[in-house]
This record gives structure tokens, C-alpha cells and sequence, in this order.
């Protein structure tokens, strides 16, 4: 990084440490592999280095007393010096170790500036020029041998963790996880609470079922309505029959009753003709006799009369006075006339004669008269009693007449007790029509009575299932909305757990970086836990355990995971540190331990970088040189 | 050639009870009146010869004295028009309803109860076809007299015109509202089939030689029906049939998204839609009802304050609002910070193909909202 100062150790000086003796050794920056085979004295060196700048052998791993297994063999100090450069100084670190830390003695002089520097009261060389303890210094800048970084026991401080608490975040810090899972949390309980007794999302679905009850009802109430609307209607068809019948009947009675009183007055009538007619009988009768007896009383006058009737002499005479009156007339007027007034008379005679003449004339017609009238009587008497006589048989025929009529009034008077009968049976029958209109009109009352109690309920069979549709709907929308809060809850308490347990999460993504580097993958996130667990999350949403992957890929992983420490130690202090690696790639295969040496060239290229690499294998040097690296190579020799 | 004016018109609801809309309900229950007040006024305006009325007048068989004396006296105001009436399944010709009512109604009124039936109009040249649903369903077609239709259409030339209200449907089909048989219609014998029972307006058009279509309700029953609402008025000939839409609701219902991601406020959120419905709904907006649901996409979400939103609207009528605004991130460059809200992504992002789309929006809406304020669920909010 620009700006950033390198830390690297420049010189190694043994004096007596382990099977080294006045032993020294340079370093440069850069990539250096120092190869010794397995009883070289590799591990005293790195011993040696970490001895140098921690003495105090609190390290949870490291059971075995170093000072005692480095302790050259028949002597009791060991003590060398490490000259290390730092914020462009040099520094020279002379130590030397006793029996135990107490023991140790430690001089550290800045080359650079002269000084001597003086370390503080119980602070190791190590935590005043790194800022890290033993334990940190072994996770990050000095990688032993490869495998889990040392496990934290949770109770001991982590420097590291300490270290790297400022790097979590990117400044969000104004987010409180509680705050958040609080907000989402609500909004469920809103929707549905804790005891699922409230909610909107509840009452919804307790107005739907109690729509749906409703409902039910009103379907139910409903079906009935119209059974009853049937049964009126049936009501009215039969009712209507009824009354056809009663009708009827009603007309029948009446004709019944007419034909009755039809009878009887044809009684009353026959009656009265009778009585007329035997009246008539008699008094017929009775005039015949009296004609009768009129008619020999003028028969008689006839005769005399015809006796007395004036004969022709008699009219003759007549005609003789008259003759002989106008003769004298005549004569007496012409002789009065012609001869002298005494003829007049003559007209005395005349008129004598003519009064005779009327006199006689009128005596005939007198008897003519009288005789006319005689004959007229007579006439008149035997007419009458010609027409007595057919009175008498016309009488007579009546009276047959009369007789068939009242023998058929008897057998009507005789049909009307027949009938009497049915008419009282008919009577009954319209009683008992009249009755059950009576009760029909009753019931229909009734089931209008019914059908207008049928008060129009508050909400319709349309309306409330219109209503269950609207609420539906809402309970879609509200469930899918609940189910998203339950869903981000979810999500959101995973992430706030990934960041409470995660540790350093950044560390997670820069591990992630460079382990994806390293494997030359794409990038797969790495979780480290509180304890240095690693857990993978590649595609998918499950985290793999570290433990899941094999051997070489762990290592790869804790590998990567130690680089990430290293590289957040760096930005946080600015500098580049040295990187002391023992032999980390044993078990890896050719193509990952290709892999890690680029890696490494990479590392050190472009910077100020400093990367010593012990390691018992020649085949890594001849490796790198293969590939192509950039890098010193040095012996170890005693 | 003779040719008689009608208007068509159905499913008008009368005394309907309107709960949904809470304190509005009485006023909108005047506004059917009105309407109906209206539809008479053009019957008389326009010389109406016949106004078919193809059902759901009213929205229960039992009905106020004192509203079937209205529509009794509207009814009777207009005795020069011909007024055919239906009954529906909402007013079925029950014996206690009051299409049973005996003298009740004018002498201008015609009114259809149980099966098929014809009624002679001599002074219009018209015979006229209809049927009344007499209960609340009717799995029987009444529509069954075709035959009788087509045999008098052939002798006669009076214009034969049906009125029903039932369910148009195909051969096959079953129903609980008087199923009406495309099939029958075709070639049935009439020039004119008014229909309804469907709240949503249908084009006139033709079965063989009959037109038919429904004029959908007079005034919108819910969010569910927005649009105008109105009657057909036209011509009937024995040969042509020429209908035009006529809007007579007095309100419309009306249902909008509208996108507030240029809006810093609530308040400016009101004055927004205000100046947005001003424009789409033209002059007196405020006299309808309104679903409004305020959309958008921001980076910053300001608490939408939907009580103070509303109170800005008091001059109209109805409205309801519901905030469904999202937060926009790129979810992708936020999984990489480290951070609550980046782990969060980072692991949203793994189960995005485990789940439906939209629940994995509304997960990462929530969580992310989250971060900052509430996020209780949002429901509509009503004047």
C-alpha cells in the first residue's frame, strides 16, 4: 500500500540457541525460501525468532518448554540478536534467555537514531513493535505449521480480535440489528400476534369465517324464503281452484233453488187454474140452462109473430093507399091546376091515403122489426149456445189439460223430495268449501305474515358475498405480505447473527479474496467464527464446515485465513510485516503448491513485502524456479 | 318504414344499502334516484316511445313505501312512453314484491312475471317479449319461447323487441341467473333483445338478425366497476336496429396508480394527485370516488402520512389511498458491504431462486425499510 512502511527483519544473529552457534543469517526483502532438511534446525530458527520478540511461553498450543528443548546442550543461556527495520529504522533486539522468562535479558537499540530503546514493564519485545501478543503474533505474521489457527479459549483476550474490532463495519454503525429485527417483529405481531389471538392479518381470516357463516345462513334463510314464496304461490293456485269449485257449486245450488221455487209456483198456478176452471164449469153451465130457456121463450114468440106476419094483401094495400094517394095527388094538383082549386081535395085524399100508407108501412115494418129482432134473439141465443157448447168442450179438453198438467206436478212435487235430498248434500259440500277457504285464507295469512316478518337482513346474500371476495383478496395480499416479514425476519436474524458471531467480518471477505486468489476460484465468502472456525459459503445457501472440504483445501483455507489477518493487522497499522511461513504447504498437492507459490509471488510483487518460507522440501525450490518465481533461496548450515 | 325509439336500461339497484362506503352511503343511495330522475327526463326530452327496463330496478324485492312511490310517480309522469319492466334476480316477482302489487302501478307500465310472454303495443306497431324472474335464481332458461317469437316475427309487420335479464351464455353453459342461450337468439324472430343482469356494458351486436347487448348498471356498484355508466337510446326498425351509448351516472368510480418518486412529502404527495386527477378526470373530479394507490421507486422513503394525505381531499367525495412505494437499491452492489444491510442482501440474493418473484421483492422491501423506519403492513386508508 502507498504510504506504508515495511516491516522486516533484516539480520539474524545466534550466539547459542539450540544446535546454532555464533550462527547469523541475512534477510531480504522480498520472497526468500530457506530450505534445511528436517534436523537442519528449521523449527529451533523459527523457535529462535518467536523466543526473540515473546518470551513469554503463555501459548495454548506449544506444550513443550522451548527454552528447555533449545537450551544448547551444556549450556545454560542462550542468547542472540534479530535486527528488524521498522518505520525506516533499524532496530537491533539482543536477548538473552534464561532458565525462565524472568530470567531473560533484553537490550533493543535503535541503529538507526542511536538510542536505546526501553520497554515498558511487562511488555514483550514482540507487543511493543507489532501491537500484537504471542498469540496473535502466532496467527498472523509467524504461520507454524499449517493447520486450524490456534483455538481460542474464549477467556483469554484476543489481541487479535481487539486488533480488528474497528474493521467491522463499513460506518454503519447508526443501525442497531435489535432496532431492525424489533421493527420486522412488530409488523408481524401486527399482523399476527404472539398468542394469534389479534391481528390484521388474524381478523381478517376470523371476518371471513364468520362471513362464511353468514353466508351459510343466509343461504339457508334464503332457501327457505323461497319455499315459503312456493308455498304461497301453491296457496294461491289451490285457493284459486277452491273458489272455482265453490263457484260452481254455488251456481248449481242456484239453479237448484230456481227450479223449486219453479215448482211450487207452478203448483200455486195449477191450483188456481183448477179453481178457475171448475168455476167456469158451472157457470157455464149455468148460462146454457138460462139460454136454454131463452130460446123456447123467443122460438115461441117467433111463432106468434109469424102467425101475425102481414100478408101480401096486406102489402098490397100498401101499394094501393100509395098508388092511390098520388093519383090524387096528381089529379088534385093538375086539376087544381087545369080544372079548379076544389081538386085540391083530392090532396086530402092523398095524404089520407099517404098517412094510411105509412100507417100500414109502418105497422109492417114494426113487424118486420120486431120480427127481425126475433130472429135476431134467436140468432143471438142459439150462437150463444152453439158457443156454450164449445165452452163446454174446450172445457172439457181444459180440463184434460189440467188433469196431465197436475199429474205432472205431482211427479215434480214427487222429484222435488228427491231432490231436496241432494241439494242438502250440495248445501254440506259448499259449507265445507266455504270452511276451507275460510282456513286457506287463514294459512295464507299466515305465510304472508311469515314473509313480511322476513325483515330484510342487514346485509344481503350479494352483499356479503361480495364482501368475502373484497376480504379474500385482502387476506391474499396480507398473507403474502406476513409470509414476506416471516421470511425477512428470518434472513435478517441470520444476518445479525453472522455479524454478532462473525468475527470481523471483513476478515471473512478478505480471507474470502484471498483464499479465491489463492485456489485461482471465484470467490467464495469465508465465515470465521469467535473461535477461528471456518465455514464456506459457496452457491447455496448453506454454509459448509470447514471440516467438510478435504485436507488440502482446509489448509488452504486457514492458509488464506491467516493472509486475511495479516492483511487487516496491515491496514489497520499501516505496514507492510514480514510474513514467516514453516513450511504451511506440506500437504498440499503440486497444482495448490503451484498455486500457493504464485500466490506468494504475487504477494511480494509490486510492494514493499517481506515473505521467509522455511521448508524441508527441495522439490518447492525446484517448483518455484519452474514456475518461474521470483525469489531467494537460501541454505540453512548450522 | 315504421321504427320505434327506445332506451335500454337495467340493473339500477334501487334502495341499494351501499355498506362499503360508510358515511356516503345515503348520499349515493339519492344519486340512483337522480339517476333514475334523469333517465325519465330524457324519455320525455327525446320522445322515448319505449323504455325497457331489463331488470334490477330495485336491489331487493321489498322495498319502502315511500321509494315505490317515487318510482311509481316517476313512472306515471311520463305517460306517453311505453315503460317495460323485467324483474330480475336482486327484484324477483315474489308474490309480497311490488311488481304484484295489483292497481299499484300505471297504466304505462308493463311488467313481465314468470315464463316468456307477449304483450301487444298496437299504437307502436310493436309486440313486445319478456319474461320475469319470479325468486332469486332460475337454472331454467325463460327464455324458451322462440319458436312463438319467430312465428309471429313471420306474419306480422309489428317489431317483435325482447326484454330479460339473464346470463348470455354458450350452448354447454349452465348458470343460476336465467341462462339465455347464444343458440335460441340467433334467428329467434326479434329485432331487438334487450339484456341484463351483466353491470358492465356490452357493444350491440348480432346473433343471426337479432341485436342484442346489455347496458350495464346506471351507476357503478364498486371499485370493481369503474367507467361510465349510462342507457342505449336508438331506433328499432323490422330490418335495422342503430343504438348510441348515453352516460347518465351521476359518479364514477375510478381506480389509479400514480407514480410519487419525484415527491418529497406528503403533502406535496396531495398536491400532486390533486393536480394529476384534475387532469385525467376533468373538471369536478372531486365528485367521484377514488382507489388510489400511490407507487414509485426512491432511495430515500419518507413516512407517508395517510390521515394528513387524506385531509387534503376533504371537497371529494370518496377516496381511499394506499402507499406501495419501493426503495430502490441495487441489491447486488449493497451484498458487498459488510455491513447488516449487506449481509442481508448477500443472503437474499442466495434464496432468490428458492422463492416467487414477488416475495422476494417484498422480503427485500421490508428489510431494507427496515433499516430506517416501520414496517407495518399498509392498508387502505378512507376519507
Amino acid at each position: 500500500m502507498a504510504g506504508w512502511t515495511i516491516v522486516k527483519i533484516t539480520k539474524l544473529e545466534i550466539e547459542d540457541f539450540g544446535k546454532f552457534h555464533q550462527y547469523q543469517l541475512e534477510l531480504s526483502q522480498g520472497f526468500t525460501m530457506i530450505y534445511g532438511a528436517n534436523e537442519d534446525g528449521k523449527s529451533t530458527l523459527m523457535a529462535f525468532i518467536r523466543l526473540m520478540f515473546y518470551s513469554n511461553q503463555k501459548s495454548v498450543r506449544d506444550l513443550s518448554n522451548l527454552r528447555k528443548k533449545y537450551l544448547p546442550w551444556g549450556k545454560d543461556t542462550m542468547s542472540g540478536a534479530i535486527e528488524l527495520m521498522t518505520d525506516k529504522k533499524l532496530y537491533r533486539i539482543q536477548k538473552s534467555f534464561g532458565a525462565t522468562a524472568a530470567r531473560d535479558e533484553i537490550d533493543i537499540y535503535c541503529i538507526t537514531t542511536g538510542e536505546k530503546l526501553l520497554l515498558p514493564k511487562e511488555t514483550e519485545a514482540g507487543e511493543w513493535f507489532f501491537h500484537l501478543d504471542q498469540d496473535a503474533f502466532e496467527r498472523s505474521l509467524f504461520i507454524g505449521q499449517p493447520g486450524p489457527v490456534l483455538t481460542y479459549d474464549g477467556k483469554k483476550k484476543d489481541d487479535i480480535a481487539e486488533n480488528l474490532k474497528n474493521i467491522e463495519t463499513t460506518g454503519d454503525e447508526s443501525i442497531s440489528a435489535e432496532d431492525v429485527l424489533r421493527r420486522i417483529q412488530e409488523a408481524k405481531e401486527g399482523m399476527v400476534s404472539k398468542r394469534q389471538s389479534s391481528g390484521v392479518l388474524v381478523q381478517s381470516k376470523a371476518r371471513e369465517a364468520e362471513l362464511f357463516q353468514k353466508i351459510a345462513k343466509m343461504k339457508q334463510t334464503e332457501d327457505d324464503l323461497r319455499l315459503r314464496h312456493e308455498e304461497a304461490r301453491d296457496l294461491n293456485r289451490s285457493r284459486d281452484d277452491i273458489k272455482r269449485k265453490k263457484d260452481d257449486l254455488e251456481k248449481q245450488l242456484e239453479k237448484e233453488q230456481e227450479a223449486v221455487e219453479q215448482v211450487l209456483e207452478a203448483k200455486n198456478t195449477l191450483e188456481e187454474c183448477r179453481r178457475r176452471s171448475d168455476l167456469q164449469k158451472i157457470q157455464v153451465e149455468n148460462e146454457k140452462n138460462i139460454l136454454h130457456t131463452k130460446l123456447s121463450m123467443e122460438e115461441e114468440k117467433l111463432t106468434l109473430l109469424k102467425k101475425s106476419e102481414p100478408t101480401a094483401v096486406d102489402k098490397k094495400s100498401v101499394r094501393n093507399y100509395i098508388l092511390a094517394g098520388i093519383l090524387a095527388a096528381v089529379c088534385g094538383v093538375m086539376g087544381a091546376v087545369m080544372i079548379h082549386k076544389a081538386f085540391l081535395v083530392l090532396l086530402l085524399f092523398s095524404v089520407l091515403s099517404g098517412v094510411l100508407a105509412i100507417g100500414r108501412l109502418r105497422a109492417i115494418e114494426r113487424h118486420a122489426k120486431s120480427l127481425h129482432e126475433w130472429q135476431m134473439n134467436i140468432s143471438t141465443c142459439s150462437k150463444k149456445i152453439l158457443e156454450y157448447r164449445e165452452a163446454e168442450e174446450a172445457g172439457k179438453k181444459q180440463e184434460l189439460l189440467l188433469k196431465s198438467f197436475e199429474e205432472i206436478q205431482r211427479e215434480a212435487e214427487e222429484d222435488l223430495i228427491k231432490k231436496q235430498k241432494i241439494y242438502q248434500f250440495y248445501t254440506e259440500i259448499r259449507e265445507d268449501y266455504k270452511s276451507c277457504l275460510r282456513e286457506l285464507d287463514v294459512v295464507k295469512q299466515q305465510i304472508f305474515v311469515l314473509l313480511s316478518s322476513f325483515k330484510q337482513p342487514e346485509e344481503g346474500l350479494e352483499e356479503l358475498m361480495g364482501e368475502q371476495r373484497v376480504i379474500h383478496e385482502r387476506i391474499m395480499e396480507q398473507q403474502e405480505y406476513y409470509d414476506a416479514l416471516v421470511l425477512c425476519h428470518e434472513i435478517m436474524q441470520e444476518a445479525a447473527d453472522e455479524i454478532r458471531h462473525t468475527y470481523a467480518p471483513k476478515l471473512g471477505q478478505v480471507s474470502g479474496n484471498i483464499f479465491a486468489g489463492l485456489t485461482k476460484q471465484k470467490y467464495q465468502h469465508l465465515l470465521v467464527s469467535k473461535t477461528y472456525d471456518i465455514s464456506v459459503l459457496p452457491e447455496g445457501a448453506q454454509y459448509r464446515d470447514g471440516a467438510y472440504f478435504s485436507g488440502g483445501t482446509t489448509d488452504q483455507m486457514y492458509f488464506a485465513l491467516r493472509m486475511g489477518i495479516l492483511q487487516l493487522l496491515e491496514e489497520k497499522e499501516h505496514k507492510n510485516y514480514f510474513l514467516l511461513l514453516d513450511d504451511s504447504f506440506t500437504a498440499y498437492d503440486e497444482s495448490r503448491l503451484e498455486l500457493a507459490l504464485q500466490y506468494i509471488d504475487l504477494y511480494c510483487k509490486g510492494e514493499e513485502k517481506q515473505v521467509i518460507m522455511f521448508t524441508c522440501h527441495r522439490y518447492l525450490i525446484d517448483l518455484a524456479v519452474e514456475a518461474g518465481i521470483l525469489f531467494e533461496s537460501k541454505n540453512l548450515r548450522c | 318504414m315504421r321504427a320505434v325509439k327506445i332506451l335500454h336500461c337495467a340493473d339500477l339497484h334501487l334502495g341499494a344499502r351501499l355498506k362499503n362506503l360508510g358515511s356516503r352511503a345515503a348520499k349515493r343511495q339519492q344519486d340512483y334516484m337522480k339517476t333514475l330522475e334523469l333517465i325519465v327526463t330524457v324519455c320525455k326530452e327525446e320522445e322515448i316511445q319505449l323504455l325497457l327496463i331489463a331488470g334490477d330496478l330495485f336491489d331487493s324485492s321489498k322495498q319502502s313505501n315511500e321509494l315505490l312511490e317515487e318510482v311509481r310517480a316517476l313512472f306515471a309522469s311520463i305517460p306517453d312512453t311505453y315503460i317495460a319492466v323485467a324483474p330480475g334476480n336482486h327484484d324477483p316477482a315474489t308474490v309480497d314484491s311490488c311488481y304484484e302489487k295489483k292497481g299499484f302501478w300505471s297504466d304505462n307500465v308493463i311488467i313481465f312475471s314468470g315464463e316468456m310472454t307477449d304483450h301487444e303495443i298496437p299504437a307502436l306497431g310493436v309486440r313486445l317479449w319478456g319474461a320475469g324472474m319470479t325468486e332469486g335464481y332460475s337454472l331454467k332458461s325463460l327464455f324458451h319461447r322462440e319458436q312463438s317469437i319467430r312465428e309471429a316475427a313471420a306474419y306480422d309487420d309489428e317489431i317483435q323487441i325482447g326484454v330479460l335479464h339473464g346470463d348470455l351464455i354458450s350452448a354447454g353453459g349452465r348458470s343460476e341467473y336465467n341462462p339465455v342461450y347464444k343458440e335460441d337468439i340467433r334467428d329467434c324472430g326479434l329485432q331487438y333483445l334487450a339484456l341484463g343482469h351483466i353491470h358492465k356494458r356490452s357493444e350491440p351486436e348480432w346473433e343471426g338478425s337479432c341485436c342484442y347487448a346489455y347496458s350495464g348498471s346506471t351507476e357503478g356498484l364498486g371499485f370493481d366497476e369503474t367507467g361510465e355508466k349510462g342507457v342505449y337510446i336508438g331506433l328499432v326498425t323490422k330490418s335495422s336496429c342503430s343504438l348510441s351509448f348515453f352516460p347518465v351516472c351521476q359518479r364514477r368510480f375510478v381506480r389509479c396508480e400514480i407514480d410519487i418518486s419525484t415527491v418529497t412529502g406528503t403533502k406535496q404527495a396531495a398536491a400532486f394527485v390533486r393536480s394529476f386527477l384534475q387532469v385525467q378526470q376533468g373538471e369536478r373530479f372531486e365528485r367521484h370516488l377514488y382507489d388510489i394507490k400511490l407507487k414509485g421507486e426512491q432511495k430515500n422513503i419518507w413516512s407517508f402520512d395517510a390521515a394528513a394525505f387524506l385531509a387534503e381531499f376533504d371537497d371529494v367525495f370518496y377516496m381511499k389511498v394506499r402507499e406501495q412505494r419501493q426503495l430502490s437499491c441495487d441489491l447486488e452492489q449493497l451484498a458487498d458491504e459488510i455491513s447488516l444491510r449487506g449481509i442481508f442482501a448477500r443472503r437474499m440474493l442466495l434464496i432468490k431462486d428458492k422463492i416467487s418473484k414477488d416475495q422476494f421483492e417484498t422480503a427485500v422491501q421490508i428489510g431494507l425499510k427496515a433499516m430506517n423506519g416501520r414496517v407495518d403492513y399498509s392498508e387502505d386508508y378512507e376519507t
